[in-house]
Order: C-alpha cells, then structure tokens, then sequence
C-alpha cells in the first residue's frame, strides 16, 4: 500500500517536473502549475489521501509528500519568475514616443496668469491685494488724484461716463488709481498694497488698442519713502517676474497724481540693450507709470504729508502678456475663442 | 511735438554732441523723445544749381530739357516736372549723385535726349512729402553751394512725445528745451532776442477787453508791408521741418515766434478790423463764426470772441476767422499777442471739438508777460526776415494779468530724503540757478523764486523742486534701496481668494478654460440669450457703439455667445469667467453695487440619446465640488423664477440661496434658446454671486474619527416622481434609522423604460453601529423601516 503510494508520488513529481521543463510561455506555466499542483493534481490528491491512511503509515509518508509539494512549489515559483521576466522583455506593446492618454485639460487666461504671478510676487513682499470698483466717481477716477476736469490730462483718458438717473457723475474707470485714495482711506498709513483689476478707456478696438485692459495699481506710504525705494522695490519685483537681475531705469514723466512722475523702463531681454524690433532699436521697453504719491492725494486719501510720503505705479498686465507670448492681437483676450486659450 | 535741432542750436552751443546724445539726455532729465527723423542725410553730390533755359522735349510733351548751370559749368537735364522753369534756383543731382535710399544719379538718354542729372523733388530729397514738382529754393542762394551748406536742409527732427510735457508750459517750443539742454550740460544759454520797440501807447488801433475773466491780456500791434507773400525759405523750411504747412510771410512768422518760444500770436487784416476797434468779449446766444478751416461753427456760451464793433473775427486762442486774417493783399495787419485763460479755453474747446496748436500752448497755462515777448519777438523777426514790413512804434495793450514771483521755502533734508540721495546743497543749487530758478540760502533753508515760466502751474511747491533737482543731478544716479518696513501679515480680500480656487478647481479639476468678456453687452446678444429688454442696467453715456451701452448684469448672456463661437468645431466647451456685474438698484449710494460673479457654461456638440439633462446633474457635481473647495455651503431650491431669465430651462433648473434669498442659479439652457443659436447639444450654466458664497466658508471641520467595527452596505433602487426629493428621502430616512450611517447616490436614470416625470434611483446605504458588529437580522430591520416609508410615498421598489 505504501510503496504504491510512494511510487504515485514519484510519478507525480517526475510528471510535474517534466512539464514544467516543457514549459516556454507564462501561458504553458499556468496550465502546468493547475495540472501538477492545482486542486484537481495527482500530487493534490495524494495529499488529500494523507488524513486516510492509517496512523502508522501517516508520519513518513505524510511528511515526503509535504516536502515533494513545496518543494516543486519552489521551482514552480522560480520558473514562473524566470519566463515573466522574459515574455515581458520580449513583447513590445508600449511606444514611449506616444502621447499619454490626455485627462481634459484646463486653461488660464494669459492676463490672469500674469496678474497673479504679479500678486503672488506683491505678497511675498508683504502688500495687501486689493480689489476696486469698474464703475467709479468721478471724483475719486479724477479729482481725488489731482486731475479736475479741465484738465489738459484728461484729454489722454477717453473715459467712458455712466448715463446716471440720479445724476451722479460716475465713469467707468480708467485708471486702477482711485484705489490710491480708497486704500488709504480705509486703511491708513503705513500701507503697502496693490490694486489688480480691469480698466476701461473709450477707444476703438484694433490689435493693439482694447477698450478694457487690465492694470496692477501698487502704492507704497510710510515714513521716508524715496525714489530709492521705489527703485528698489521695482527691481526686485520684476527680477522676480522675470528671473534675474533686472535693469530698470526711471524716466522724468508727467502723471498729475506723483510728483516728480516717472516712466520705468526696464532693459530688452531680447537683445540685453543692444537693441532690437522688439524695443524698437532702444535696448529699453516702457513698462509702467510711477512716481512720489502727490501730496494732495496723500490728503485726499487722510495722510499726512508732512508725517508719511509714498511711491505709487500702475503696471499695464495685457502688453506684458503680448510681449510673454509673442500675442498678435489684444482682441484674443477678450475674445472667447478656444483656440486661443487652449494653447496657455 | 517735433524740434529741430538745427534751430536748438541758435540758443544753445551743443559743440559736437550728436542729436542721438542729445535725444537720449533730454529722454532722461526732461521728457521722452519718441524718434529722430533726419532731413537731408543720406545725400551726396547734390549742389544748388540755376535753371537757365528751359525747352520742349521733342519727342516727349510732358518733358523739358532744362539747361542748369552750376559755377561755371553747365548741363542738359530732362525734367518731368510740371513747375520746372527757368530762373529757378534748384538743387541739381549731378551725374555720381546718391540720394535717400541709396539712389544713384547715373547719365541716361531719356526719349533720345541725354540727361546729365536730375532736379530734385522734395521727396526725392526726403525733405518733405512734395513729389508734385521739384523743390524751388531762394534765388540768393550761389550755384554750386553744396546742400549741407544751405540753412535748415541737413537736421535732425526730434519727436516729442507730448504727454510727458503736459505739466510744463515752458516746454512747448524750442527756447524751452535749449534752456533745458543749457541747464543740463552745463553750457550757455542764449534766449531769443526780442526788439526795444515799440513801446506801449496809441497805436492805430483800440482795444476794449469786455471779458477779462477769459483773456488777462491783450496786445494789439499794427504792421505795414505785404504780408501776403511767401516767407524765406529757412523759415520755410523749419515750419515743414516741423510739421506746419507754410502759409504766407505773416502768419509763417507767427507760427515760427510759437515754435520759438511758446507763445501763439494772430494777424488780422487791417480792413476787416471794423471801426479801428477790437473788442474782446464773450459769445453771444447762438453766435457763428467761419474760422480759418472754412468750417461754420456755433459758439458755445462763454467763448472768447476776438470782434471787431460789429462781428467776431476770430475764436480767442483757438482760431482765426476765414474772412479776417492775412490775404496775399494785405498791405496792413493788426498782430495780436495775448494771454488767454486756460480752463474756460479748455471748454470752448471740448465744445467746438476743435483742438489747435495755439490752443495746445494756452491750456498749459503760459505766463502772461509771454505775451509781451511774443509781440517782441515777432518784430525783432521781422528784421530778420522781413526788412520791408515795418510795425508801429507804438502797440495797445489792455488788461493787466500778470504772473508774479513765487517765492517757495525748500527744505534740503526733504529734497534728500524724497530722492533717496545724499546730495549737496551747492549740487541743488546750481542746475536750479541755471534753469532760471533764483536760490538764496536762509539757514538751513533755500528760499527759491520760481521764474514767471515754471510758476504758472508746474512749479507750485517744495515737491516740484524736488523733481528739478532729481532730473537734473539724473534719477539714474540714485541707487535702488528696498525700504524698511513693519513686519504684519497682509490679509487678502475673500472674494479674491475664492476667484483664484474656483480658477484653480474648475481649470484643474474639471478642464474649463479661463475667459473674460466684455462688460458692455450689446444689444443683441442681450436678446438671443432671451435676456429681458427692461432689466434695470447701468448704462454708457457715450459708449463705443450705441447698441452696447448697457453695462452686463450677468456673465450668462456673453459665455452663450461664446459657447456659440466655439460649439461648431469643439466637442465639449466648458468656460467659465469670473468678473464684475453692475446692479443698479443696488448700492451705497455713491456707485451701483459691482458683485463679482462667477458664470461657468458646459456645452456638448451633440448630446447622446439616453444622456439629456445628465450635463445639468454634472455640472451641479462640479459646482458642488467647488464648494468643498470653498468651504462654503451652497443650498440649492426649486428654480422657481430662475426661467425669468429667458435662457433657463423651466425645470431644469435651481436656485441657489441663503437667509437673505437667491445668489445664484443654475439651469440647462431651454432648447428652443439652443435652437435658435443653431445648437444640436445640451448646454448647462450656473452663475452665482462670489462674495455672497464665500460668506459662508466655514473653518469647522467635518472630520468623524473612523469607526471600530465594520459597516454593511446594501444598495436599494426604486421608481419614483420627482415630487419625492432626494433631500427630503435621506432626511427621513435618517431620521427613521439611527444605524443609517451614509446615504450615497449611485445612480439617477430618467430615460425610457422609466416612465416620463419619473426617475430610477439607486442609493448605496452603510450601517454602522458604534459598540459592535452589526447581523444581517439588525440591518434587516433597518433596512425593512426604509422600504415601508419608501412604499408609503408611492415609490416602486426595484428587485
Ligand atoms: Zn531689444
């Protein structure tokens, strides 16, 4: 009975072993692996016996049959490990040059992005970011910020006025700078904040005139605030925004609500001020508006100007995008077309 | 503005400095100079010759053979041109010639005839636009004097970029910026000169100021001579250079006194002054008056009319009269040299739509003894250029405004400390002193008098001294310096934030594109969006075209006509802005309310059968998610109203609310909306009012420790209306069992075989009990209490 049992087992095993020599895919090795070892296996079936056998016979036999089992087991395991590696080698199913499958993608609009990386570069620095009303008083888009109405000033702001029922006179406005004295006036001095937000002028639309534009309004006051400083702060600011040193240099300029007023350009950084089409052969690129806060706006805003002075500068964000970009025509921005937005 | 430099140079020494130099220093310390235009570079071997015969061609109607001789020598050259003739001075393009453009003067037959040159155009000269004839100069000019050698033909034009001069009346002309150059380099200036005479007293010609409140001061000045004919050709030259039309001898030399040194003058013809009187007065009702560019124009009220006893013969500091001014007749001519007031100026102005060099000066507001100068300075050109016009010796002048010293006390610790810059006191004081301001130090103060040029407007405090000072020792020279500051945080307006994560969410999350509209909308698009015609707006008074004055009160009605734009060629549109909206009826009194509102459109191309209203259920999942995002929570009600906009599907559709009522909705769009707009798909929208949403962030957290022991989870489906509302089945339920830890929706079918007005709902339900494991026989229980209440709405429980 014993020997019989012995030799089923020997049989088995020489069987299994056998196959699994034969074996050349991981397919071969499945059907192998459920004949020799699965449930319905001889060896599996002589295991099932062990319980049966009287309790003499039980010990030796029970404990070769074990053994015979896990150790084809082993080489079972080792053969399977062997033949994967190989077939995954072997076949071909995966082109790294083939775009992965695409998740919808989402898209930022080119002046928003560059108006956040704007704030973010602001708030890093510690200004609070501020957010400004479209339609304005007159008083505050204009008179607030040294410019009364018969100013020759005005003539370079075609503004666009609110037809008001109750007669206020209320504009769209030009300028994120009534934020200058709306921010004081609700926060005081000390203040660093900036202003970003959409500004409106009345001029025909072509590709490089809009009549809504967006601005970043930036304004500085506290206690001995210098051309120094606002020196300072834009180059850093724009080394920043662009990465690296930044050349800048203020240009005498004419905003009746800084004094002295300036220009800020900064130098090319496509042709590093040799210069080139894109400055116009200047090696410098215009950049922004600013200037010392005009001390009746600091009184127009509650501040003392003898106590606190202040710099102030309106950054235009949609030509620094057409510049980023290479972006033909400012219509694109306020245009709804997918196809121009999927490509940011 | 344009200067040239040739004329700079009559004030102003500049040496050898080359006009790039001098472009890029008063860039710097003055104001910007936009370009440099060169007149008469670029040119060799082109000399003054005569015309001295002049023959027919003969094979060639139109052309001539011309006999020019230069020096000595002479020459046949065929000439096309139809003012050519003999007697004429001309500027000969000899044989080897090069011109503008790298154009080489080569002998050639021209029709059989040879041509030994060319007698050059302006325009070939690029000297002027002119290509209808050639260029005739001066007959005193010598044959053979070389171009560059004749006066005002070689120069460099600089652009002035106009804006950046608005503050400085001063600087309209070329006296202003020699001053300027002088003060920079460090050089002599040499201011125009102007004549002794004649002095004040009767001239010929009365006066009588009626409205001094608009003209300070009034100068009349009486001249005789032809001022009708041409004027020298330097003057000529310069006026073109310029960018004036040369006219006549005398209104040439009153453009050029203006261009000198800033102050506008007109010429009446003597025989339309009625009555030897000017009257200076206001418009009457309804006055008319022809001016110079042979336009009839209504005066507004107010006006300064320059009249005679009878009529208005000019438009005060604006515009001559047609009928009044010079001829080629005049014999006698009244100069007027005045001061005029800017504000009222600037009004007539913006009421006659009519903007004039002389205006451009005036509304800067000049000093009134400029206008003496100016007067001044006319006569001693008449000297210059024109020997044969005598003026009177005596001149009328009337009113009395007058610009007088301000004294201003500046602190060099300010000047220092506004600059950022340790400069000296004796650095202040020199350029100061050289721009014509007088400096004279008391203690530790400077006491400076303004001169009459600056103090009209510009230079009005300590602060604008500062500026002069900062230009002239050169912002570039002051050394970036970031401030020292208190250290706080900055805190961040919510709405703002909550703009950036919805941006962020529905871009990243859910694949929308960021776009902005217009926040006029325009008529139509107000109405293919079914928008309502009588929706209070805010509206333009002068807007860009006149069916888009109203002020958009919603996004919804520009992301469908951009959906519109794009729904032809992509397959699923999903946008989203997010901007101000204008409320008229709404606000703190001094302006409309402006909420920033969010609007985010889905659209398909087409929308498969079995799918409708699923983009409406994803979308409101997307909105959802954004409100966890938010941390806000958004209660959506039955959209009753919503459908008022006229775009909103009537049942399909919510609104979203808080105590205060309605801030949002959300709705497909109604088909018979897509249909017109030619849309085969479904579209969904929601717009919602930021601010209002993010007032219920909350910072409370939701987190529940995880449970000890296992749930069991059991998924029922059933039929029902939609009178049975989701929020009201897990409210009950919940209420009915206390084991019930989560009800989840796995899936809502509305389509066949699901009869219309019902719906398939399958729930995903997880019991759960805090001190054990719960038997199927306990959930059982649950579960049976769930169907009854589930039976009892009438609901159709599926197998
Ligand atoms: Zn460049």
């Amino acid at each position: 009975m014993s020997s019989d049992l012995d030799r089923a087992l020997d049989e088995a095993v020489l069987a299994a072993k056998s196959a699994l020599t034969r074996c050349t895919t991981v397919d071969d090795w499945e059907a192998a692996a459920t004949a020799h070892l699965g449930r319905k296996s001889a060896i599996n079936g002589l295991l099932r016996q062990i319980a049966t056998l009287p309790t003499d016979q039980r010990g030796p036999f029970g404990k070769r049959a074990n053994e015979s089992s896990r150790t084809l087991t082993a080489e079972f395991d080792a053969r399977k490990a062997d033949l994967l590696a190989n077939s995954l080698a072997a076949v071909r199913d995966f082109d790294p040059s083939t775009p992965g499958v695409a998740l919808r993608r989402g898209h930022e609009h080119p002046v928003l992005a560059i108006r956040r990386e704007v704030e973010d570069v602001f708030v890093s620095m510690g200004f609070r970011v501020q957010d400004g009303p479209e339609v304005e008083t007159e008083a505050y888009n204009f008179e607030a910020l040294n410019i009364p109405s018969h100013h020759p000033a005005r003539d370079f702001q075609d503004t666009f006025w609110v037809d008001d029922p109750a007669g206020r006179r209320l504009v769209m406005r030009t300028h994120t700078s009534p934020m200058q004295v709306r921010a004081m006036r609700q926060f005081g001095a000390p203040l660093r904040v900036i202003v970003p937000g959409r500004v409106y002028r009345n001029e025909t639309a072509d590709a490089t005139h809009e009549s809504a534009f967006h601005q970043v309004e930036g304004l500085v006051v506290d206690r001995g605030i210098s051309v120094a400083h606002l020196k300072g702060v834009m180059a850093a600011v724009l080394g920043r925004l662009f990465g690296g040193e930044v050349a800048v240099r203020l240009r005498p300029h004419y905003f009746p609500f800084v004094e002295p007023g300036f220009e800020l350009d900064f130098q090319c950084r496509f042709c590093a001020g040799a210069g080139c089409a894109v400055c116009k052969g200047t090696g410098w690129i215009e950049l922004l508006g600013c200037g010392l806060v005009h001390a009746h706006v600091l009184k127009a805003g509650g501040v003392d100007p003898e106590a606190f002075t202040g710099f102030a500068f309106g950054l235009g964000l949609d030509r620094l995008t057409m510049m980023r970009h290479g972006v033909e025509d400012i219509r694109h921005f306020h245009g709804g077309d997918l196809r121009f937005f999927e490509q940011f | 503005m344009k200067l040239s430099l040739g004329w700079l140079r009559e004030f102003v020494d500049l040496g050898g400095r080359s006009a790039e130099e001098i472009a890029q220093v008063l860039t710097m310390r003055t104001a910007l100079i936009e370009g440099i235009e060169w007149r008469g570079r670029g040119i060799e071997g082109v000399v003054v010759g005569k015309v001295l015969a002049k023959a027919k061609h003969p094979n060639a109607d139109r052309l001539n053979v011309c006999t020019v001789g230069i020096g000595a020598e002479t020459f046949e050259i065929v000439c096309g041109a139809p003012n050519v003739d003999a007697g004429q001075t001309v500027f000969v393009a000899q044989v080897g010639a090069v011109l503008p453009g790298d154009f080489r003067i080569k002998r050639s037959k021209i029709r059989g005839v040879e041509s030994n040159g060319m007698i050059c155009s302006s325009k070939e000269l690029g000297l002027g636009e002119d290509h209808d004839g050639i260029l005739v100069l001066e007959d005193e000019l010598a044959s053979g004097t070389a171009l560059s050698d004749v006066p005002g033909v070689v120069d460099a034009i600089f652009e002035i970029d106009n804006k950046s001069i608005t503050h400085r009346p001063d600087l309209w002309c070329h006296e202003g910026f020699a001053r300027e150059l002088a003060a920079i380099y460090g050089i002599e200036f040499r201011p125009a000169t102007t004549a002794t005479e004649p002095r004040p007293g009767d001239a010929g010609v009365r006066v009588v100021l009626e409205a001094d409140d608009l003209c300070g001061k009034y100068h009349a000045l009486m001249l005789r001579g032809s001022l009708g004919g041409p004027a020298p050709a330097l003057v000529r030259r310069r006026l073109e250079a310029c960018g004036l039309r040369s006219i006549s001898l005398g209104v040439d030399l009153t453009n050029y006194v203006m261009l000198e040194i800033g102050q506008p003058t007109h010429l009446f013809d003597a025989r339309h002054v009625g009555g030897g009187t000017i009257r200076v007065r206001r418009s009457t009702a309804g006055e008319r008056l022809r001016t110079l560019d042979d336009v009839d124009r209504e005066l507004p009220a107010d006006t300064c009319v320059i009249a005679d006893a009878t009529r208005a013969l000019a438009i005060g500091g604006i515009m001559g009269g047609v009928e009044s001014g010079t001829r080629a007749d005049t014999t006698e001519a009244i100069l007027e040299a005045a001061w005029f007031e800017p504000v009222r100026l600037r009004r007539t102005s913006t009421g006659l739509g009519l903007r004039t060099d002389a205006l451009a000066r005036f509304e800067k507001h000049l000093d009134p003894g400029l206008a003496e100068r100016g007067m001044r300075r006319f006569v001693a050109l008449l000297a210059r250029f024109a020997p044969a016009i005598s003026a009177a010796p005596t001149y009328t002048v009337a009113g009395s405004r007058a610009q007088g010293v301000l004294r201003l006390q500046v602190r060099p610790e300010r000047v220092r400390s506004r600059l950022g810059v340790a400069t000296s006191v004796e650095s202040m004081i020199d350029p100061l002193q050289r721009l014509g301001f007088r400096v004279t130090v008391q203690g530790d103060q400077l006491a400076i008098d303004v001169p009459t040029w600056r103090a009209t407007r510009d230079v009005l405090g300590e602060d604008d001294v500062v500026e002069e000072v900062g230009r002239m020792i050169g912002y570039d020279t002051i050394a970036p310096v970031l401030p020292h500051v208190v250290c706080a945080p900055v805190t961040l307006e919510p709405s703002l934030v909550a703009w950036r994560a919805a941006s962020a969410t529905l871009r990243e999350r859910f694949g929308f594109a960021e776009v902005l509209s217009h926040a006029t909308a325009d008529d139509q698009q107000w109405a293919r969006a079914g928008m309502s015609e009588t929706a209070p707006a805010v509206r333009l008074k002068n807007p860009l075209q006149q069916n888009a004055a109203r002020l958009r009160r919603s996004l919804a009605p520009a992301l469908l006509e951009f959906v519109d734009r794009n729904i032809r060629t992509v397959e699923h549109v999903r946008m989203f802005e997010c901007g101000r909206v204008f409320v008229p009826e709404l606000g703190d009194g001094e302006i409309p309310a402006q909420p920033l509102a969010l609007c985010a459109v889905v659209a398909d191309r087409v929308t498969r059968k079995g799918e409708g209203g699923l983009l409406l259920r994803q979308l409101k999942g997307m909105l959802e998610d954004l409100a966890r995002v938010w941390t806000a929570t958004l209660r959506f009600e039955a959209g009753i109203g919503v459908d008022a906009r006229g775009f909103a599907h009537p049942s399909r559709c919510a609104r979203i609310v808080d105590e205060r009522g309605e801030f949002g909705f959300i709705a497909q769009v109604r088909p018979d909306v897509a249909d017109r707009f030619g849309w085969r798909g479904e579209v969904a929208i929601f717009e919602i009012d930021v601010d209002r949403a993010v007032e219920s962030v909350s910072r409370a957290s939701t987190y529940v420790p995880l449970a000890r022991f296992p749930d069991v989870k059991v998924d029922l489906s059933f039929i029902t209306d939609f009178e049975l509302d989701f929020a009201r089945i897990e409210r009950e339920w919940r209420a009915a069992s206390t084991l019930l830890a989560d009800v989840e929706l796995v899936d809502e079918y509305v389509a066949p075989p699901i009869p219309a007005g019902k719906r398939s709902l399958t729930m995903r339900l997880r019991f759960r009990a805090v001190d054990k494991t719960l038997t199927d026989a306990e959930v059982g229980v649950e579960i049976e209490k769930l169907k009854t209440w589930l039976a009892a709405q009438g609901a159709q429980l599926r197998a």
